[in-house]
């Protein structure tokens, strides 16, 4: 297949992620790698649960579900090339959806069935704006981002309206709840990014993730060899708005309070940052993107105003200087040394 | 009205029987008919003057997108940073107008700065990473906009008088009526500039092929540089008309620009009067919608229409001029 694919020649130019990826199929990272990988993840995870202090472990958990995010809306972005704002109002609908099945089931319980209707309202804008070119979707997914959130302003029974809800339930998975409650709900994040993380990459090395490659750089050479193209468009959607659902839930987790002002537009611009700043192709760049993403603001923390303008600036430097993202330059100096972990290109 | 209240198109007359006073019923009937009519002329050019501010910001949109392809998300942003020079401005006892002027002057340069500083190194990647791109930059702005003046709302002068003409009855506020009128001039001129000038048909020249046009020697970097100042000029006029109305807020831009995104969509990104009747209809739904239905999802309006026209047409209510690139 990825033979098959370069001798097709040059993809047309509408990537998301131009450059070196462009039109190259990756060679699948070994299981291995991604099994190891996880292990290491989760067990580092649980040792540093243990230690550090209660503000810090929530910074964490607040990371994870960054990291949860992150790997969703890379599924959607860089891997198939949809671009969609309404990442803030699937955001919002899993950390809701979460309060309110806490309240009426069992956490674990509910956190599932966050995800699950986080990915069912994705399902459903993904299917009534199924014909819309990436542009006027990305244009209406701002839409249906802020039309959720409306929504959920009016909606005082499940949002509580401006004050917001809380204290949510947190998830204990029949843990004791031991006098350090940060401790406790780091390590449920941790546990339930891991399992997001495992999935993540397991997906990435499925033939299905090749097939997104497809749909993203040569829709017509796609469709041409029988991939239903906008099929995967929407599964790659309904798994990204699932995702981030399940960010959402573990917000909801951490933060225990939880308002309409937690969703704003800005939430799909930190993604959006995360998953470009650590570049695509894996679950290893998102990852990296949602760390920095994470303690930026904790650098900040003193010029706290100053955010904002630093998210921008830092979108549009990785936009115009690293286009690969952090990863990108990984391969690069890899490819320099002579370690490389690419096939030769055509 | 109600079954026993014969339909007569003249208010006038009933007006004045009413206060002349038959029975009680029927004069408060008449009273509340003339006052639903001056609410209803006031919601009319409440929403005429909103969507001619939607209008001037979206004629941005179109005419950057018109002569680069890109699609700028920071529009609503330079309206709101036009209003903090002109506030800026008037602050350091600057007259109105003389302000005015010199804010357009101002976003002309930022608005060229974004192209040569953003849009340039990007020029050859898709038009959805350029328009991502823009996103940062719009956020890029507010973020600078609340640390210079801060997130409290600020009171605006306003540039073209204050205080209201009375019409049937409803009190209009004499800035809508300059809004529209200058929304309208504007556009004609815009007009006359595509189709009469040299310039306006080189840029439709980028519009319709951009490769075939710069073959022809179209200084396609120079009108790109242009119209990018040129948009934000109209952004800043945009800001300077409709930030004395609100409460004006670093967030403004980008809330506004949302409604205009569903103005261009509807109209189709490249056709400047269908554009301009759906900012116009979109200012007026809302309005309308607003008064009469419900006012706590006000914001919902645009972009339920919005959508509704996308189900049924996915590339507008305007007809494509470039065929969808994947």
């Amino acid at each position: 297949m990825a033979t098959a694919v370069t001798e097709q020649g040059q993809p047309d130019d509408a990537a998301p992620s131009a450059g070196a990826r462009r039109g190259v199929l990756p060679p699948r990272s070994s299981l291995l790698t991604l099994l190891v990988g996880v292990a290491v993840y989760t067990v580092f995870g649980l040792y540093v649960a243990k230690t550090g202090n209660g503000y810090h472990q929530t910074v964490l958990a607040l990371g994870l579900s960054n990291v949860v995010l992150a790997v969703g809306f890379s599924i959607v972005y860089t891997q198939s090339g949809q671009f969609s704002f309404a990442t803030f109002g699937f955001y919002a609908v899993g950390g809701f959806a979460y309060a309110w099945f806490a309240k009426h089931v069992a956490p674990e319980l509910a956190m599932v069935l966050a995800t699950v209707m986080a990915g069912f309202v994705g399902l459903v804008v993904r299917l009534a704006t199924a014909r819309l070119s990436r542009l006027y979707f990305a244009i209406a997914s701002l839409a249906v981002g802020a039309l959720i959130l409306i929504v959920f302003n009016n909606w005082h029974g499940v949002s509580g309206g401006s004050q917001g809800i809380g204290p949510v339930k947190a998830m204990t998975f029949g843990l004791v709840d031991r006098h350090h409650h940060a401790a406790l709900v780091l390590e449920v994040a941790w546990v339930v990014s891991a399992a997001a993380v495992l999935v993540t990459g397991l997906l990435y090395r499925s033939a299905w993730s090749r097939d997104l490659l497809i749909v993203r750089d040569m829709r017509l050479v796609g469709r041409n060899d029988g991939i239903p193209v906008r099929r995967r468009e929407i599964e790659a959607f309904v798994v990204g708005a699932a995702l981030t659902g399940l960010a959402g839930a573990l917000l909801a987790d951490t933060n225990v309070f939880i308002s309409v002002d937690s969703f704003g537009v800005t939430v799909a611009l930190q993604a959006l940052i995360m998953v470009v700043l650590g570049g695509g192709g894996g679950v290893l760049g998102p990852i990296i993107g949602a760390a920095v993403l994470t303690e930026l603001p904790e650098l900040l923390r003193s010029a706290a105003k100053w955010s904002g303008l630093v998210y921008g600036i830092l979108l549009l430097v990785v936009f115009i200087v690293l286009p690969e993202g952090v990863m990108g330059l990984w391969d690069k100096a890899a490819a320099k040394v002579g370690l490389t972990r690419r096939q030769e290109r055509r | 009205m109600t079954r026993n209240c014969p339909a007569r198109p003249d208010f006038g007359h009933e007006v004045i029987g009413g206060s002349a006073g038959r029975n009680v019923d029927s004069g408060g009937r008449h009273e509340g008919r003339s006052i639903a009519v001056s609410r209803f002329v006031a919601l009319v050019l409440a929403g005429l003057s909103l969507g001619a501010v939607y209008a001037l910001v979206a004629s941005g949109i179109v005419l950057v997108h018109k002569a680069t392809g890109a699609v700028n998300f920071a529009q609503g942003d330079l309206l709101a940073l036009g209003a903090y020079v002109y506030l800026w401005l008037t602050q350091h006892s600057l007259a109105a107008i003389p302000a005015c002027l010199i804010a357009m002057v101002v976003l002309f340069g930022v608005g060229s700065a974004i192209e040569r500083v953003v849009f340039v190194p990007l020029r050859s990647k898709p038009r959805l990473t350029v328009a991502v791109a823009t996103f940062g930059i719009a956020l890029g702005i507010e973020a600078s906009l609340t640390i210079w003046k801060g997130s409290d709302p600020k009171v605006v002068p306003s540039a073209f008088g204050v205080g209201s003409v009375e019409f049937l009855g409803a009190h209009l506020p004499v800035l809508s009526l300059w809004t529209i009128a200058i929304t309208i001039v504007v556009f004609v001129l815009l007009y006359a500039l595509f189709q009469y000038t040299q310039m306006g048909r080189m840029v439709r020249a980028l519009a319709s092929d951009q490769e075939v046009a710069v073959m022809y020697g179209v200084p396609s970097s120079m009108l790109n540089f242009l119209t990018f100042g040129l948009a934000g000029s109209l952004a800043a006029l945009g800001g300077v008309l409709f930030a004395p109305a609100f409460a004006l807020t670093p967030t403004l831009g980008f809330s506004i620009v949302l409604f205009v995104f569903a103005a261009v969509t509807i109209g189709g990104f490249d056709r400047l009067e269908a554009v301009a009747a759906a900012a116009f209809i979109i200012g007026l739904a809302q309005k309308l919608l607003t008064g009469y239905v419900s006012a706590s999802y006000a914001d919902a309006y645009p972009y339920l229409i919005m959508l509704a026209i996308l189900l049924v047409r996915p590339t507008g209510l305007g007809s494509p001029l470039v065929e969808e690139r994947f």
